[in-house]
């Protein structure tokens, strides 16, 4: 039904109306929606999202509603892995690592594949180029080699310092 | 008693990974309550929960709780950590009231002592300790089956009432034990949020957040006076809303109070029974204007009486002169939110100095995000993340960060499909500077494949790694094997050559894509030598792609002259290749495919008649899918007798465009009667089939009107059917376009009978203004014949949008026209992402051609 709202529960509280149709871009709520024939008054807690974040997400679905359904996933299908982000979703992604973190865990826990694959691929282009010190530095990660293991490591990719 | 599993929270749960694991209750009949033996046992009361789901939802998340129960009519949650049967089932006075529990098993422990992840790994039942094994709960033994309390509640003579009255976190109400941790009375406090202290006297001012009101407590009380609200929540004027910051202002003699949820700052003199309005809406309303708050919290005043308030939806600093309802942002930037110097996350705390300069606090809540690592990302998904970086990034750089990133590399999940290629998208197929430096892969090679080589599945090569991959032969477990972006006559080589590489076809190889570079020699003479190499090489293949997998290729495989006299009979089920012409699809079809039931054929050239010979029967084909790239004139003389033998078939996709003479277009009853009905079994048909008729003399057909065409797919079980006519009546042809819904092909023809319809395989049309039309995955344009008008219309970014624009074939004299001989603006125009440009001549570069094409 077009123009149809449910009610979305952020886990601090805020309640969210939601086109149906744009909901259920995410297999999670489509699948609560559909296999557990919830009530139109019940509000749907998530309980692994705050609003912020919840936020960004309807955003990106209401963006993206009209998509076509991503190609499935088999050998002959190697479009899957592109890299190209569209400049809409780059300027939407351009946020601090925590809130990308944070979108990514939300796509995961509502299953919107492409909402997943774009910021995993926005993670991704972080990390390409980079030395492993690089991407220490990028991700505030911590070395925690002992110096046993960093010498053997050092000894297994000692090539990786002449690139 | 009833046993029903709440499948739902499954679902909730399984797709949670900080949560991964689920919860399953079973629920008692109606009517039923719990008891718990220890009072302690019921932790948490919730009201106002809507639904019995709803209840054990929050039981599940909460991993303390094992038991709850619900009673529909008062809405009342109540969570036990106890289980089940160290409680009773009472019978209740309410006949709405049922219990949910978990029920102890062996099975909820079957992971203990197994090894875990303390990063990650998360269990209800288990912790996971720091020397990696699953164990117990603090608190807690394991009894050989299951853990259990290390102290087993011993059970107390007092009855249950008389244990909750003793118990001073407990509430009796009558019927039930309820806890009580905070109160509403004089001396109590339920959230207590912020304070201020009149310094002449002493006096404490505390915000009593859940209580609604503000309290005052003179030196040395043990209770307090309420001196604002403590009416209720609400919005009138005698009422606070979940006040939080608060400020004295002894200028005044009066408190600046912050409400939370009415989203506006009040001023309540002391002594005074309500408030007046100083900042924000004084009905509640939450927004981003200067006038408005979103969910403030804190609050200072300076000297002036200015008020600061730290906005913290709206991440921003309000900034309101005294006496004005308007604002002023003086800090962060409204409604976005970040960690740079600009911005804000979430402020909640404020506070001045004496030069008039503030500090701000930021939230540091479950509801922020700027906290969260990199390493807060469960494995899954840093799995996803290593598939899209190529080989280099992965081994080269990931190894060495940190001990996580070391273990999922090598770990066997992620070897399982290993991409020894920088290939892992179609674009970096044209990306000259994506060749690995030989040096790495021989080092990645020689140091890292040793110790990974048996935990490979699938293994993807071009030429430059196979020269490492295939230097020793420990792919034990290897199936799957992509050979791509080869010159044809290295590929050769290796066949027939490389002693390792012949044997893991010969006796492992099960799954093969080969993919061969683009070559400018004359394709119609390309010769069969690779493919039937392969079919003799590979003695367990059964699915084979061959120079299809990326369309972008044009190598073809033509069989003409070819025998299949020698080989011995395939083992192939699935074959997608890419032929020559339709004669080399009939002569594949006479070879030793026994067991092929799935076959994707794309056929690039036509203009080849051959005599329909063979006419036994294909049983086992059962997907049949036949793309013709040019026009097809031998429809009726080879592709309908084809098609008739595959009289098993389940599935058939056509994309034709067919030229006909003398006859009419093809239609729905013309499908049907040529081969539809011979295929009994058919469940699928979709299909793109062009019909141009054309006549040479004046001896003319009527051909079927629009109408006819859409009448001729009723009742013989077609799918949606979109047709469209083009019929001249005074020159001697017509064009008909018949093709089901959605559409489902990845080429389209556009000419002035596009007729729309749901393309969703192809192009997505979406009308973002009334001018400008996006076709995001538009990869290939060819404009070489069209009008000048239609042109300008695709190339034009006010026009269309093409974001992914890599091959553009146009005439070179309406290229110079549209860029008015590279004098327009370059940035006019949808070239940004061309990788090959194709005028049909040879022509001089211009200096500023680089604007126009950056990536050529």
């Amino acid at each position: 039904m077009a123009g149809h709202k449910i009610k979305l529960q952020s886990n601090d509280g805020d309640i969210f109306d939601v086109e149906v149709e744009i909901a259920k871009l995410s297999i999670t709520i489509k699948t609560m929606l559909e296999d557990l024939s919830m009530n139109e008054e019940e509000i749907i807690p998530l309980p692994n999202i705050n609003s912020a974040i919840f936020k960004k997400v309807i955003q990106w679905t209401t963006h993206h509603k009209d998509d076509p359904p991503l190609p499935p996933e088999d050998d002959e299908n190697r479009e899957k892995n592109t890299n190209d982000i569209s400049s809409w979703d780059q300027e939407f992604l351009k946020v601090d690592q925590g809130t990308l973190f944070e979108l990514i865990l939300a796509a995961n826990y509502l299953d919107i594949k492409g909402l997943l694959d774009v910021t995993c691929t926005s993670v991704a282009n972080m990390i390409k180029g980079k030395t492993s010190e690089e991407i220490r530095q990028t991700f505030n990660i911590k070395n925690d080699f002992t110096p046993q293991e960093e010498e053997q490591i050092k000894k297994e990719n000692e090539w990786c310092e002449n690139k | 008693m009833l046993i029903i599993t709440i499948t739902f929270l499954k679902l909730l749960i399984l797709v949670t990974h900080q949560q991964q694991y689920k919860v399953r209750f079973q629920l008692t009949p109606f009517g039923i309550e719990f008891q718990n033996d220890n009072i302690n046992d019921l932790y948490s009361n919730r009201l106002n929960v809507p639904s019995i789901t709803r209840c054990a939802m929050i039981c599940s998340t909460e991993k303390i709780c094992q038991t709850f129960d619900y009673d529909a009519s008062s809405h009342v949650c109540r969570l036990f950590s106890s289980w089940a049967d160290q409680g009773t089932f009472v019978p209740s006075t309410s006949s709405t009231s049922r219990v949910g529990y978990v029920q102890q098993t062996t099975e909820l422990y079957s992971l203990y002592q197994k090894s875990c992840n303390i990063s990650h790994d998360i269990n209800r039942y288990l912790s996971c300790t720091n020397n990696g094994l699953w164990s117990c709960q603090t608190g807690q033994v394991y009894n050989g089956t299951i853990c259990q309390e290390e102290n087993i509640y011993s059970y107390t003579t007092v009855s249950y009432e008389q244990q909750c009255r003793q118990n001073q976190t407990m509430q009796w109400n009558g019927t039930h034990c309820l806890s009580s941790v905070n109160g509403s009375s004089n001396n109590q406090l339920n959230f207590p949020f912020d304070l201020a202290r009149d310094p002449n006297s002493g006096t404490l001012y505390i915000s009593d957040s859940w209580n609604h009101r503000v309290m005052s407590y003179i030196v040395n009380a043990s209770s307090g006076t309420v001196v604002a609200g403590g009416n209720g929540p609400g919005t009138s004027n005698t009422q606070l809303n979940y006040p939080i910051g608060i400020y004295l202002d002894l200028s005044s003699n009066s408190l600046f109070i912050v409400n939370y949820n009415s989203n506006n700052v009040v001023r309540w003199v002391l002594g005074a029974s309500s408030w007046t309005i100083i900042a924000g809406s004084s009905s509640g309303i939450n927004g981003t204007s200067s006038t408005l708050l979103y969910r403030p919290i804190g609050i200072t005043v300076d000297s002036m009486g200015n008020v600061y308030v730290a906005d913290a939806y709206n991440h921003r600093i309000q900034f309101f002169l005294a006496g004005s309802l308007n604002g002023t942002t003086i800090a962060g930037v409204t409604g976005i939110f970040g960690t740079d110097s600009f911005h804000f996350n979430y402020p909640y705390a404020l506070a001045l100095d004496s030069q008039l300069n503030f500090r701000s606090e930021v939230e540091d809540g479950a509801s922020i995000s700027n906290r969260m690592n990199i390493l807060d990302l469960p494995n899954e998904i840093l799995f996803i993340i290593f598939q899209k970086l190529n080989m280099i990034d992965v081994f080269y750089s990931c190894i060495k960060v940190n001990r996580r990133f070391n273990r999922l590399v090598l770990d066997s999940f992620f070897l399982r499909d290993l991409n020894m290629t920088t290939i892992n998208d179609i674009n970096s197929l044209y990306d000259q500077t994506s060749s690995t430096d030989p040096k790495v892969l021989s080092r990645i090679c020689e140091k890292i494949l040793p110790r990974i080589y048996d935990q490979t599945y699938k293994l993807t090569v071009n030429e430059y790694s196979a020269k490492y991959m295939f230097l020793a032969s420990n792919y034990l477990k290897l199936y799957s094997l992509s050979l791509i972006n080869f010159q044809k006559e290295i590929l050769h080589q290796y066949l027939t050559d490389n002693l390792i590489l012949r044997d893991l076809l010969t006796n492992q190889i099960t799954h093969l894509n080969i993919d061969i570079k683009n070559t400018t020699e004359n394709r119609f003479k390309i010769g069969p030598e690779i493919f039937p190499k392969i079919l003799s090489l590979c003695k367990n293949l059964t699915v084979l792609n061959f120079c299809d997998m990326f369309s972008e290729r044009n190598f073809v495989v033509s069989l003409t002259d070819f025998s299949w006299n020698h080989c011995i009979p395939s083992t192939l089920i699935k074959l997608r290749i890419q032929l020559s012409t339709l004669a080399d699809c009939l002569h594949l079809l006479d070879g030793p495919f026994v067991c092929l039931s799935t076959l994707i054929i794309t056929v690039t050239f036509t203009f080849h008649t051959t005599e329909y010979k063979n006419p036994t029967k294909i049983p086992k084909l059962k997907y049949f899918s036949l793309t013709a790239l040019n026009r097809v004139e031998d429809y009726d003389d080879l592709i309908v007798p084809l098609l008739r033998r595959m009289i098993n078939l389940e599935e058939l996709k056509l994309y034709l465009s067919v030229d006909r003479s003398y006859s009419n277009y093809i239609d729905g009853i013309q499908l049907y009667d040529q081969f539809l009905i011979y295929m009994t079994q058919l469940k699928n048909f979709t299909f793109y089939i062009k019909t141009e008729i054309s006549f040479m003399d004046d001896i003319k057909f009527e051909l079927q009107s629009n109408e006819e065409i859409q009448h001729s797919f009723i009742g013989r079980g077609y799918p949606l059917v979109a047709s469209y006519v083009n019929s001249n009546p005074f020159a001697l042809d017509g064009a008909c376009y018949i093709y089901s819904l959605p559409y489902d092909f990845e080429y389209f023809k556009v000419d002035n009978s596009f007729q729309g319809g749901a393309f969703h395989k192809v192009r997505q049309f979406i009308s973002r203004q009334l001018t400008l039309i996006t076709f995001p995955h538009l990869k290939f344009l060819d404009v070489k014949y069209a009008h000048v008008n239609y042109v300008a219309r695709f190339l034009l970014k006010k026009s269309m949008h093409l974001p992914r624009l890599s091959n553009l074939s146009i005439e070179y004299e309406l290229l110079m026209l549209i860029t008015n001989n590279f004098t327009n603006d370059p940035t006019y125009f949808n070239f940004d992402k061309l990788k090959s440009l194709d005028v049909g001549q040879s022509f001089v570069r211009p200096k500023n051609f680089h604007q126009y094409f950056p990536l050529l």
